[in-house]
């Protein structure tokens, strides 16, 4: 403890702090000490090797560059992608420059379904119309057929014989119903013979044949 | 011409200027691989440790809290480089007198410099790295004891007694080395 108080006074001695030191002994290790410390500062610093300065500078600059790189890429990146969102959107409708063509596009039947029910309150032409109709002839799915017959029923008066044609090659029940829906509040001359072929078929559910007979009987 | 800061200096590289980052090797290279030359006695070992040691400081300098100093953080990356060093490798347990070179009488004014200067390498040599490190700690960074105590884990006033007992020890072996 005594030797720790030493030191420490000491070193407060050789570092200017203070020059109490309780004996003489002390007194002239202090002075031969802070003379060792003066003769270690004194001692010549070596040079660094310029290929160590120059790897550091590297260093400096491939950090440099990878942060301008980064920097171009935040700065760019946000309009390169912008621009090629424009691209894309421009080359999709381009594309898409059909209601058929953009549906034909679509995976899911889910999303067909989507696509068909928002078309409704759409303007469309007799292409639109004719594709379809092609459509409510050829897909197996009925939900896909139900919307588009809903979808047709807002658009009655550009049906064609084609279409009242469906009414006897469709076999699905509930196709068969929406498609009767559209019978019912139709005026097109070929209905009545239509549905008199149609009730007279074999096999129709019960339900179909009573809606058929009922709307027959309105005529 | 008035410096700017350390601590302005380090802001600035937080902030993204790797250039600044050589302003404070410059600043600082010369000690640090003195301090290394003098632990090691490796020339390129040394290089690469200074090397690491100002890629430790950019790796780090966004954790670095700005009310501290910097002089003492960078030189305290350095120590601490130098010990984790040591711990991977049984090196230094005694200096390998084949790599120990002096290539600095160039520098020394005359001949009586020149041996004092060679003596001195020697003694420090035959001292334990520990000893070396917090010696050269003391008198070539020229770090406080308070940050001599955070490098080395131990009180302020433990971290002085050290320092004087390594000096002790240089001054036993440098008497040893007279006779």
């Amino acid at each position: 403890m005594k030797n720790d108080n030493t030191d420490k006074d000491i070193m407060d001695y050789i570092d200017g702090i203070s020059d109490q030191l309780n004996s003489d002994r002390a007194r002239g290790e202090a002075k031969v000490l802070k003379q060792l410390v003066s003769d270690l500062k004194e001692i010549p610093l070596e040079t660094i090797n310029p290929q160590a300065d120059n790897r550091f500078y590297q260093f400096i600059n491939e950090k440099s560059t990878n942060q301008k790189s980064v920097i171009y890429l935040k700065r760019w990146l946000p309009l390169g992608l912008a621009a090629a969102s424009i691209i894309l959107l421009l080359f999709v409708f381009n594309y898409n420059n059909s209601y058929e063509d953009a549906y034909r596009a679509l995976n899911s039947n889910p999303d067909r379904i989507r696509y068909i029910y928002n078309l409704n309150g759409t303007e469309l032409t007799s292409t639109d119309i004719d594709w379809l109709q092609s459509e409510l002839k050829n897909d197996v799915h009925p939900n896909i057929k139900v919307t588009i017959v809903d979808l047709l029923t807002h658009h009655k008066s550009k049906l064609n014989q084609e279409f009242y044609d469906n009414l006897q090659n469709e076999s699905i029940p509930s196709v068969q119903m929406a498609l009767l829906d559209i019978f019912e509040s139709s005026t097109h001359v070929a209905i009545s013979d239509a549905l008199l072929i149609f009730s007279q078929k074999e096999d129709l559910d019960a339900s179909v044949r009573q809606k058929a007979n009922y709307i027959l009987s309105n005529q | 011409m008035i410096e700017v800061k350390d601590e302005i200096l380090l802001d600035r590289l937080k902030n993204g200027d790797i250039e600044i980052l050589g302003t404070l090797y410059e600043r600082y290279k010369k000690q640090i691989f003195n301090h290394f030359l003098r632990c090691t006695r490796d020339y390129d070992l040394s290089n690469d440790l200074l090397m690491e040691t100002f890629e430790r400081v950019y790796k780090y300098c966004h954790s670095f809290n700005l009310s501290k100093k910097v002089r003492p953080w960078i030189f305290q990356i350095a120590v601490n480089l130098l010990k984790d060093t040591y711990k991977t490798s049984n090196r230094f347990e005694s200096i390998d007198k084949t790599k120990v070179t002096y290539t600095i009488e160039a520098q020394d004014t005359s001949i009586d410099e020149s041996y004092k200067h060679k003596q001195l390498y020697n003694a420090l040599d035959q001292l334990d790295p520990y000893q070396r490190n917090i010696i050269s700690m003391y008198y070539l960074l020229e770090m406080s004891y308070e940050d001599i105590a955070t490098t080395e884990n131990m009180s302020i006033n433990n971290a002085r007694i050290k320092v004087c007992r390594s000096l002790k020890k240089l001054k036993e072996i440098l008497k040893d080395l007279e006779l």
